[in-house]
């Protein structure tokens, strides 16, 4: 009776919070309210697949999805990113029927990962991709291993893994479930030294002996062995192959695959979501064939045009180091003379004003590279002394604290218009701009 | 002339942004005429204290912590003789705890601190933040900037502080009058990440007490214009 009520309050509050745009949490939290075991009583007549890390869930689980709904199966997913309690709880009361049936082929679900022991307390996923581990926002989420504990709470035995074979950290979760790896051969981007300041396995996650590392694609994302234990790269069922990231093409056990969106990391994401489809009974070359049409939504990455001058966003996390060294990537890759604008914000969500997060993240890389960086933003002189302690040179770094006026510093620099920042800053940026 | 650093623990004790504190130290040594030389030694290696003119060791997680503290204990005589001696020791975050008498860590078991404090320390498996502001007893009227992210406490700190609070907590969440310890040449903070960048004040006493009579004020104009912009959203 609980649920049933608990069901009907959901579904409308979801319905009448789709005219206020508060449709994707807060009608599952009512409904934890009144049923607090309610996720675990909806009825699954196909297979539930969970994806969480720290990195591309968001864009990996809306490829699972993607492939899947391209290939003919019906889908319930959080394709809007709603992955704490209250937004998976909805996805679920959404896709259910009224006696919470939900009668989906498959339920795609991300997952934040420090909620995963909340979301799976009454209910079990079948399978659970995690992409990789990295610090990541600390002020929220402690560190790795305070991430790892909550995972290995939420992991029940029983549940397959689909795991990043090059990320040694999240490769060895839970090490007596079933699992399956995906992975990346070597590639031309591929370098023997750490080319990032965050390298969050330096020591062997399984002994804390030395690590070696044979090459990295980014971070601590390579292929390694503990000297002391042997802990090494496990082997890739499915391992992207012949990666040729000019072209976009690449291979998954010999077929073929084109990225529309071609960084290292998007490779992995999309080697991770066809292992998964897969795993879960479709064949190798429809998933590939699948993934191959999908195209990177445009919040992730995205450009314009700001009068002569290319403008592009490249979305990069706040206090996620390795987000950003992931977009110095991109900038650096980018043909011709470009600028970057960064904005930087006080801690989201709770307005402390550490930066510390900025001397993670590898600027000098683009010393001498770029024409020029703006920074704005309440933390603007912070980012200022990081980059002249990277060695920047004085007319090589704009300020401007507010980002209203934002737009004269812009001008006076050079070339396409590179924003690394979180989404919502992106788009004040842009707006300020483009006037 | 060089200026020779460790780095101990550099990759089991990494919470995050702690290489800014090696950053602006070697920067400003190079523009003392000094040449800074960064070691880095780790579990497994001997360590002989008296090699270095500055010993930094930053925060880490709680199970890696543990593991620096077992390595360390055979040294904590050493160690306690190099800073009677006065090498100049940086220590941030819960990388304290190595220093008290103990600490309980991550798997409810005592751990070994050197013993160059009286205070223990506990792990809470709570992620603890706070913005402070403070000012080192050194410099009573300049305040700094910096930040806790921290799953751990520190009971029993009675001297020696280095910072008193004007912002923000101390060693332990109910402490609000002072953070850290200095003894001798020995700085230790509860404060993380680049701390000597948010604190000019704190960076010039470190480089005077490593560089000697090589010494000279660096110019931290820009550190301190990002550090008053930040103190004024304080009030100050």
């Amino acid at each position: 009776m609980k649920f049933q009520l608990a069901l009907l309050v959901g579904k409308l509050l979801r319905f009448v919070g789709k005219y206020f745009g508060k449709a994707t949490n807060l009608p599952g939290e009512w409904a934890l309210k009144l049923c607090p075991d309610l996720m675990g009583r909806f009825r699954f007549q196909g297979k539930v697949i969970a994806v969480t890390g720290s990195n591309g869930k968001t864009t990996t689980a809306n490829m699972l999805a993607y492939i899947l709904t391209d290939q003919g199966y019906k889908v319930a997913n959080n394709a809007k990113g709603s992955n704490l309690t209250g937004g998976v709880a909805t996805t679920l009361l959404a896709a259910s029927n009224f006696s919470g049936v939900i009668d989906a082929d498959f339920v795609v679900l991300e997952v934040d990962e420090r909620f995963s022991r909340l979301i799976f307390k009454f209910f079990s996923p079948d399978y659970l991709l995690c992409t990789n581990l990295f610090r990541d926002q600390l002020t929220r989420n402690g560190n790795v291993d305070v991430i790892i504990e909550k995972l290995h709470e939420a992991i029940k035995p029983g549940v397959k893994l689909i795991l990043n074979a090059n990320d040694p950290i999240s490769g060895s979760l839970a090490p007596d479930n079933p699992r399956v790896y995906y992975g990346m051969a070597r590639t031309d981007k591929s370098p023997l030294d750490c080319p990032n300041i965050t390298h969050d396995a330096k020591v062997c996650p399984k002994c804390f002996g030395r690590m070696r590392y044979f090459y990295y694609h980014y971070n601590h994302i390579g292929a390694f062995t503990c000297l002391s234990c042997g802990y090494a790269t496990p082997e890739a069922k499915y391992l992207a192959d012949n990666v040729n990231f000019e072209t976009g093409d690449f291979t998954i056990g010999g077929a073929p695959v084109y990225a529309d969106y071609r960084p290292p990391f998007n490779i992995l994401n999309m080697t991770g979501a066809v292992a998964a489809c897969c795993e879960m009974g479709l064949s190798l070359e429809s998933a590939c064939a699948s993934i191959s049409r999908f195209r990177v939504m445009q919040e992730r990455y995205d450009e314009f045009q700001v009068g002569d001058r290319t403008a592009v966003m490249i979305l990069s996390k706040n206090q996620n180091p390795v987000s950003f060294d992931q977009s110095i990537s991109y900038v650096l890759d980018l043909p011709g003379e470009k600028t970057v604008v960064a904005l930087v914000n006080n801690i989201n969500h709770t307005g402390h004003r550490d930066t510390t997060w900025l001397y993670d993240i590898g600027w000098e890389r683009l010393r001498g590279k770029v024409d020029s960086v703006v920074c704005t933003g309440p933390r603007a002189w912070d980012l200022t002394v990081r980059l002249k302690l990277a060695g920047f040179r004085d007319d090589a770094v704009k300020v401007e604290c507010d980002v209203q006026k934002v737009k004269p510093k812009v001008d006076e620099t050079k070339g396409t218009i590179c924003i690394l920042t979180e989404l919502y800053d992106a788009k004040s940026i842009l707006e300020v701009i483009g006037k | 002339m060089s200026a020779n650093i460790l780095w101990l623990y550099d990759d089991l004790l990494d919470l995050y942004g702690d290489s800014g504190n090696l950053l602006i130290l070697c920067n400003r040594l190079k523009k003392m005429g000094l040449e800074p030389k960064v070691s880095r030694l780790s579990l497994g290696d001997t360590l002989d204290f008296n090699l270095y003119d500055l010993i930094y060791i930053g925060p880490g997680k709680a199970k890696n912590l543990a593991k620096a503290s077992e390595h360390l204990a055979p040294y904590a005589g050493r160690m306690k003789e190099a800073v009677e001696s006065g090498r100049v020791f940086f220590v941030t975050g819960n990388a304290r705890l190595l220093f008290g008498k103990n600490f309980i860590g991550w798997d409810g078991n005592t751990y070994p601190g050197v013993g160059l404090f009286d205070y223990t320390g506990r792990e809470t498996g709570n992620v603890f933040i706070s913005d402070v502001v403070a000012s080192p007893v050194f410099a009573p009227d300049t305040p700094g900037y910096g930040f806790i992210n921290r799953t751990a406490h520190i009971d029993g700190n009675n001297g020696d502080w280095l910072f008193t609070l004007r912002s923000g907590v101390g060693d332990n969440e109910t402490e609000t009058e002072h953070e850290g310890n200095l003894l001798h040449n020995f700085f230790g903070t509860w404060q993380l990440g680049p701390v000597l960048v948010k604190n000019p004040h704190l960076l010039c006493e470190v480089l005077r007490r490593v560089a000697g009579d090589q010494y000279r004020d660096p110019d931290n104009t820009l550190e301190q214009k990002a550090l008053d912009l930040t103190l004024e959203e304080f009030g100050l």
